[in-house]
Order: C-alpha cells, then sequence, then structure tokens
C-alpha cells in the first residue's frame, strides 16, 4: 500500500479524533465538577447536529462564507448550551445526593426524551448538512485526495484544547473548576456558590458536545440514532483518558480515532472490538486512565443497599403453579408472553445479583442476554446443533465473554464499570449489526425452531420454566452461602475483605461470569421461543429495561424483579400500540421515577 | 522470635521524602506504637507494611516470609490483620453475621455456591463478640451501632482471622475519652492472651505512654527516637521536635495513673 493510502486513513481518524475530543472534554469536564456521568452527553451532540442542519444552510444561503460556517457551529452550540442549563436547572440539581445509580438511569430517561423529541422535530430521514464554504474540496497530499474539511477539523482539536486549557488557567471560572475538580467539599466550604458553578459547568460540557456534534454535518449526516454510538465513545475515551482530564480525553480520542481507521483495515467487521481490547489493556496497566489521578474507590453507588433475601418456598409454588396454568388453560399469545417474562425474570435477577451482591452496576447487561441468544441461534440454524445442545451452548458462551470482560475490566469499581459495560454492551451490538455475513446484520438470524418435542407453545413453556425457575432458586442459594455472602461483604468493603485475605477481583470476575451465563440461558430460551434474534436485543435500550424493570419492582422483594418484568412488559404492551412516543413516555416516567422517590428510594435502600 | 520485620523502607512521593529508612521489629505479645506530628510519615510507613503501597527500598518481613512486594490479600494469609482509621466494616449484616462472614473469609472457600453460610461458625462469631464486649449487640445491624461499637466489632472482624501481627492505624480515632482507655486495655490483653504483635499509630498521648510496651518517633519520614516510654519520654530530642508543652503534660499525667 501506498504511503498517501496510509495518510488518508490517518487523516479520517484523527478528524474523527477532533469531534469525539469535543464531546468527550464535555463529558469529562462535567464528571471532574459535578461527579454526575451524564448519559445524555450524546444526546447532546446529535441536538447540536440536528440545530446545525437546520441553521447553516439558510445562513450559508445568506453569506457563503468560513466564518459563516463556524458562526452558525457555535450558534448551534450555544443552543445545546442553553438546553444543558435548562436540564441541570430543571432535573440534575434535583438528584446530585441520589445514589450513582439512579442518576445515571435519570440521564437515561432523558436520552428516550430526547430521541423522541428529535424525532417529532426532525422526522426519522437522516440530513446531511451542508459542506463548509472554502472547505469542500480535497487537497491532493501524496497522490491521495484528502477532504480539506478533515485537515481542518485536525486542527480544531488542538485549538480547543488550547482554548480550553486558557480557560482553566487563566479564568477565576476555569479555576474554579480546577478547584472543585479537586476538592468539591472545600470549594463549597470557602463559600463558591456551587450552584451557578455546577450550571456553568454543565452547560460548557453541553456547550462542547453541541459543538461537536454540529462540526461533524459535513462528514456525517444528522440521524436519530447517533447519540448511543456517540456516548459509548465518549465513554471510552474518558475512562482511558483519565476521569476529569481533559487533555487525557485529547489523547484518548487520537489514540482511538487512530485505531478506529487503522483497525477497519485490519479487522474490517470487528474494529470495534480492537478498541476495546486497547481500552482494556490501558486500563489494566492504569486503572486511573492515561492521565488522570488515582481516586479513591468509588462507594455510595450502592452503599447499604441490602442483598436479595433468601428463597421462600410459598413462592416457588406460586410460580410453579402460575406457569402451569398458563401451560394447560390459556392461549399461544399467554403463553407467549409467560415464555418471555421467564427471560426477563432470569436476566433480571442475574442484573439484581450483580448490583445488590456484588456491588457491579451494568449498564450493558442485556449483552449477554443477547450473547446467549445469538450463539443460540446461530448454532441451531447456522451450525445444524439440535436445539438441546444450542441451548447449553447459550449460556455458556455469555458466561465465557462475561468472564473475559469481567477478568479485563473487574478491578475498576463503581461507576467507571458502569460505563465500561455500557461501552462494552454498544460493541457487541455494533459487531452483531455490522457482522453481516455472520449474524445477518439488521435483520438478525431467523427460522430458529425448537425440537419437535417442544414445538407448540405450551411444551416449550414448561422447557423454559423448567430451565429458568432451577436457575433462579440455584441463585437464590448462592446468595447465602459462602460466595454470595463474601461478595456482599466484598461490597460493604473492600479494605475489609482484603485485610481479610479475600481475593476480591476473583470474585467479582466469577460473579460477572455467573451472572452472564444466566442471563445467557435466558437469552438462548428466548431465540426458540421467539424463533429470532437481531441486534435490538442486546441494545443499551435493553440493558436499560432490564435495569429499570429490578427499579420498578424493588431490589429486595423476592419477587421484585418478576413483577418488574411484569409491570415493565404491561407498559410496553399496552402503550406501544398506542402511541409512537413509547420512547418519551418511558423516559418521563424514569425521570418521574427518580425525581418522586430521590429520598424515597435511596432512603428505603438505605434502611433495609 | 520476631513476626514483623521493617528494613530500612523508603518512600517517596514526588519532592517529598515521605518515608525515609525506617528499621523496626516486633515480637509476639508486644505493643509497638509509631508517633510522630503530622506529615511524620506514620501512615505511609503503615501502608507500605499493610502493602497499599510498594515501598521504593528496603523490605518487609511477616512472620519470616518476604513480603516486601506481596498484595493486601496475600499478607493477610501470612497472618496480618488490620483496623483502619475510620472504622472498615460490613455494614449491611448484623454483628454476629459480619462476624460470620469474616470467619469464612479466614477459613478460605469464598468461591462455595451451595453451603450455608451462616452456622456454621455461629459459636466461635459469639465468642468473638463476647472477646471485644459485644455479645450484647449480636443481632443489631453493624450499620444502626454507636461508632464506639462499630470499632469493637471491627475488632472482632479483624481477630477472626487469628493474626498473629495487627496493625491499628488510629485505634481510637473518633472514640469518646472515657471509651480510648477501656479500648486499648482491651487490645493489650488480647496482644498478651493471644501472643499477638500489635503495631499501632496514635494522636491520643495519653493512650500511647500508657499502654505501648515500646514506642516510635518518626519526624520528616524518620525516626528520631526509639524505645520503652519512659526513655522516649526523656529523650530531649523528642521532646523538642514532638512533645512540645502539651505532649509532655500528656506523658506526665500518664505516667501518673500508670
Amino acid at each position: 500500500m501506498e504511503w498517501g493510502f496510509w495518510l488518508a486513513q490517518a487523516v479520517s481518524g484523527l478528524a474523527g479524533a477532533s469531534a469525539l475530543f469535543l464531546t468527550a472534554a464535555g463529558l469529562t469536564l462535567v464528571f471532574g465538577v459535578c461527579r454526575i456521568v451524564n448519559f445524555a452527553h450524546g444526546s447532546f451532540a446529535m441536538v447540536g447536529a440536528y440545530v446545525a442542519v437546520t441553521l447553516l444552510p439558510p445562513l450559508l444561503a445568506w453569506s457563503p462564507s468560513l466564518s459563516v460556517f463556524l458562526l452558525g457551529a457555535v450558534l448551534s452550540a450555544l443552543a445545546v448550551a442553553a438546553l444543558g442549563a435548562a436540564v441541570e436547572l430543571l432535573l440534575l440539581r434535583r438528584i446530585y445526593r441520589v445514589p450513582e445509580l439512579f442518576q445515571l438511569l435519570a440521564t437515561f430517561g432523558l436520552v428516550l426524551v430526547i430521541q423522541d423529541g428529535v424525532l417529532q422535530l426532525w422526522g426519522p430521514e437522516d440530513i446531511p448538512g451542508p459542506r463548509a464554504p472554502g472547505l469542500g474540496h480535497g487537497v491532493a497530499i501524496l497522490g491521495e485526495r484528502i477532504p480539506a474539511y478533515d485537515l481542518f477539523l485536525i486542527a480544531v482539536g488542538p485549538v480547543v484544547l488550547a482554548l480550553l486549557t486558557l480557560l482553566l488557567r487563566a479564568t477565576r471560572f476555569g479555576l474554579l473548576i480546577q478547584a472543585a475538580t479537586r476538592d468539591r467539599e472545600m470549594v463549597a466550604a470557602l463559600g463558591v456558590n456551587q450552584a451557578l458553578l455546577f450550571t456553568g459547568v454543565f452547560a460548557l460540557g453541553a456547550f462542547l458536545a453541541g459543538l461537536g456534534g454540529a462540526l461533524q454535518v459535513p462528514r456525517i449526516p444528522a440521524s436519530g440514532g447517533m447519540d448511543l454510538p456517540i456516548i459509548a465513545e465518549a465513554f471510552v475515551v474518558t475512562v482511558v483518558g483519565g476521569m476529569g482530564s481533559v487533555p487525557g480525553a485529547f489523547l484518548a480520542s487520537v489514540l482511538i480515532g487512530l485505531l478506529q481507521a487503522f483497525g477497519i483495515l485490519a479487522f474490517p467487521k470487528i474494529t470495534l472490538v480492537l478498541v476495546f481490547l486497547v481500552m482494556a489493556a490501558v486500563l489494566m496497566l492504569r486503572p486511573q486512565g492515561l492521565l488522570g489521578r488515582p481516586e479513591p474507590p468509588a462507594r455510595g453507588a450502592i452503599e447499604g443497599l441490602a442483598a436479595l433475601p433468601p428463597p421462600s418456598p410459598p413462592l416457588r409454588a406460586l410460580a410453579v403453579a402460575a406457569i402451569l396454568a398458563v401451560a394447560f388453560l390459556s392461549d399461544d399469545y399467554l403463553r407467549k408472553v409467560a415464555t418471555e417474562m421467564l427471560v426477563l425474570a432470569i436476566a433480571a435477577f442475574s442484573l439484581g445479583f450483580l448490583i445488590a451482591n456484588a456491588g457491579i452496576v451494568s449498564f450493558g447487561h442485556a449483552a449477554f442476554l443477547g450473547a446467549g441468544a445469538y450463539a443460540a441461534a446461530l448454532l441451531s440454524v447456522r451450525a445444524g446443533w439440535p436445539m438441546e445442545a444450542a441451548l447449553a451452548a447459550g449460556p455458556l458462551f455469555a458466561g465465557t465473554l462475561a468472564l473475559l470482560f469481567g477478568a479485563a475490566l473487574a478491578r475498576m469499581g463503581g461507576i467507571y464499570l458502569a460505563m465500561l459495560t455500557l461501552a462494552f454492551a454498544q460493541i457487541t451490538h455494533a459487531v452483531a449489526f455490522q457482522w453481516v455475513e455472520l449474524t445477518g446484520g439488521d435483520n438478525g438470524i431467523v427460522g430458529v425452531r425448537p425440537a419437535w418435542w417442544a414445538s407448540d407453545r405450551a411444551s416449550y413453556l414448561l422447557l423454559a420454566a423448567a430451565l429458568v425457575l432451577p436457575a433462579i432458586w440455584a441463585l437464590r442459594r448462592v446468595l447465602s452461602a459462602p460466595f454470595g455472602v463474601l461478595l456482599r461483604a466484598a461490597r460493604d468493603s473492600e479494605p475489609r475483605a482484603l485485610a481479610l485475605g479475600l481475593p476480591v477481583v476473583a470474585m467479582r470476575v466469577a460473579a460477572f461470569a455467573l451472572a452472564g451465563a444466566l442471563a445467557g440461558l435466558g437469552g438462548a430460551v428466548f431465540a426458540f421461543s421467539r424463533g429470532s434474534v437481531d441486534p435490538t436485543l442486546l441494545a443499551i435500550p435493553q440493558s436499560v429495561d432490564l435495569l429499570a424493570m429490578l427499579l420498578l419492582g424493588g431490589v429486595q422483594a423476592v419477587a421484585g424483579p418478576l413483577l418488574g418484568a411484569v409491570a415493565l412488559h404491561g407498559l410496553k404492551d399496552a402503550v406501544m400500540p398506542l402511541t409512537d412516543l413509547w420512547r418519551l413516555f418511558l423516559g418521563l416516567a424514569i425521570l418521574l421515577l427518580v425525581l418522586a422517590f430521590p429520598r424515597g428510594l435511596a432512603g428505603a435502600w438505605r434502611r433495609a | 522470635m520476631t513476626i514483623l520485620l521493617v528494613e530500612n523502607v523508603s518512600k517517596r512521593f514526588g519532592g517529598v521524602q515521605a518515608v525515609a529508612g525506617v528499621s523496626l521489629s516486633l515480637a509476639p505479645q508486644e505493643m509497638l506504637a509509631v508517633i510522630g506530628p503530622n506529615g511524620a510519615g506514620k501512615s505511609t510507613l503503615f501502608n507500605l507494611i499493610g502493602g497499599q503501597l510498594p515501598p521504593d527500598s528496603g523490605r518487609v518481613v511477616i512472620a519470616g516470609r518476604e513480603a516486601t512486594r506481596l498484595p493486601v490479600a496475600a499478607r493477610a494469609r501470612l497472618g496480618m490483620g488490620r483496623t483502619f482509621q475510620i472504622a472498615e466494616t460490613f455494614r449491611s449484616f448484623t454483628a454476629q453475621q459480619a462476624v460470620e462472614a469474616a470467619l469464612l473469609a479466614a477459613r478460605g472457600a469464598p468461591f462455595r455456591l451451595f453451603a450455608r453460610a451462616f452456622g456454621p461458625h455461629a459459636a466461635e462469631a459469639r465468642a468473638l463478640l463476647a472477646e471485644v464486649g459485644m455479645e450484647e449487640a449480636a443481632a443489631t445491624p453493624v450499620s444502626t451501632l454507636a461508632y464506639g461499637d462499630v470499632k469493637r466489632v471491627e475488632l472482632a472482624l479483624a481477630l477472626a482471622a487469628a493474626p498473629r501481627l495487627l496493625l491499628m492505624d488510629e485505634p481510637t480515632a473518633g472514640m469518646a475519652p472515657a471509651e480510648r482507655g477501656a479500648l486499648m486495655r482491651l487490645v493489650r490483653g488480647l496482644a498478651r492472651g493471644r501472643g499477638m504483635g500489635v503495631l499501632f499509630t496514635e494522636h491520643d498521648m495519653d493512650s500511647v505512654f500508657a499502654f505501648a510496651d515500646r514506642i516510635l518517633v518518626m519526624v520528616r519520614g524518620a525516626v528520631i527516637a526509639a524505645g520503652a516510654p519512659e526513655a522516649v519520654r526523656a529523650d530531649p530530642a523528642v521532646r523538642e521536635a514532638y512533645l512540645g508543652k502539651a505532649g509532655l503534660a500528656a506523658a506526665l499525667r500518664a505516667r501518673r495513673h500508670g
């Protein structure tokens, strides 16, 4: 290959890195000061892109010059900054003291609301942006035609880094940001108006996200699905760069941008896997990220949360009776719904185990549900395995995947691990989506049929129950066995657990593998029930559904996840056919849940 | 016999020499206090011995085994126990369950998936709680105990591993003055009865001079004096560098009731 070709590849990677850096810098600044991980940060970038494609054409029609283009981009970013400030004032301000899990969930509610808002305002079609005047041409370098706009974007990254550095070093606002990043309590004690500082930082973060989105539009059209990939990449960049460090974010985005540009040559289908592996390698060597400072282990996310209680015999009898009644006395529709609820229940239970006992908050648990489903479906349809073997392979594959993920990243604690689980889930989703030859891409895999003896809905429901219920009961036994109890002890106090000689990280990896395998069992059961699998099964919204079930049902109630599964499933069945706005409603419901019971839920959790 | 041997350990953070060539040894049953003004390097020394930080040079030997580079959990398995400046306990359990969990942890087999966790060690847990004077609180959730009691439960958790060496970082910090003497008396009794060496840092000079067998005085990372309380008290360098007037008064007070 030619030098020019390599250069073109590098330029493309670095141009993407610039936009990524802008977005990630905003995320990392906000986290540094407010200690909030804003799930909706990618949504801000998306809004920036949409505002830009709306604002730029009339502006450029008025005066087609580069300065007007830049003005348009900055105006778009300012609009997003205003949105950010509104979000901070109306929502985040109320939830700074609730557990991190709820904060993340609330900002995810925001993601859903913004998704539907964008859909309503701009429609479902992708909207390409105008070219930047004066930068629409290509520049010939080493025989390759390099887009001039890419070269411009490459310059934007260091310029913004310089401006941000200046802002942080030379202004009072910037010094306050730095001080608050180091020691929030001290800054508050010194009488700084924290409310104003937080709103300002959040608006600045939103501005940067909006600018990143707006400057991307000549390269990438504005689209309704761009928010989650952006946030997943931004999470990776901020964690790899070191949370709170702007130069770290710059370094990491250049690293990730180049990896993607060159990785696509070596492994076109699994570039993202490469990104993930590099991230894991960096974090194994430097858990605090490239330029981050080591932090005390994050606690508070779930501190004081009671663990799942031990099993109760009457409930088992009730569950068995309900399954038998549905299998023998109802219709096929209810049997299918009951089967799917079993699937969701084991996925939610295994997630509840991770959260409540191991203290690991996973925002990507659906990745393991999906991995089990894909493994079973692929082995059944493509390799011709019998159903029984494919059902066994699902949990094995998902458990192995969870084991590898955990082994790479379980030493990261709390919010970092939560962000990385999200990035991991996004990557598995991208693999399922892009590796069309194997996974069927968007269409997924169809024609996943159960064996003859389980092919009617009633038999399959009984089979599903025979697999899932004992697994749930076994998991409940584990909770009151040494493994479960000591996991919870290590969740309560890692220093104490280590001082007693417990191999804490290994135990967390094992917990991850166990929960992943159980979710994978659910996925395999689901594949044969639905008859097909597709990428939505392992997408992030599915992961958040599982979390919402746990919260709806209550983590401690014996039947909590099951009730939550029923409630959410029912809600979706009832709301989705009636309206296109189900994301809006679900998002608002999540926001209300967190806003209405910030202390209620947290307090109830603490008391127990 | 020596349960802990520290040879010439040093640790530097950037331009600050936090610990500069400190050596010490600790025998079973012995109570050794490390004192010094703020910033003297006590916490760093503790973290070098405890395994939270690796030393730049020097070595740490626990129960005759080289431990300089061992992680915390491995040191625990050599017989090192620890209490923390802010008590580290299992807050979501009752006192009894917490001690049972600690016993489970100390006996190994953390990966047993289906055995019963609570029950097999119940009697032993009750005995440990009685040993620290907390048998009344067995059924009380740790999260609702008064802080002085939490510190006692933490001590029981540390004892569950039957340590031969106990590191105590500010054992009486946050306790009422009346509780301090009782806790230190308890610790000394445990050290004598169990043949356990205790290394502790402490700000409360009354506790130090009344209960330590030997005292090590650190200033700016280095040991400036070491010896029996009487000798340390009389050492002019210590008087000047550390005790000052207030400390000296405390030392004299402690001698009166000792």
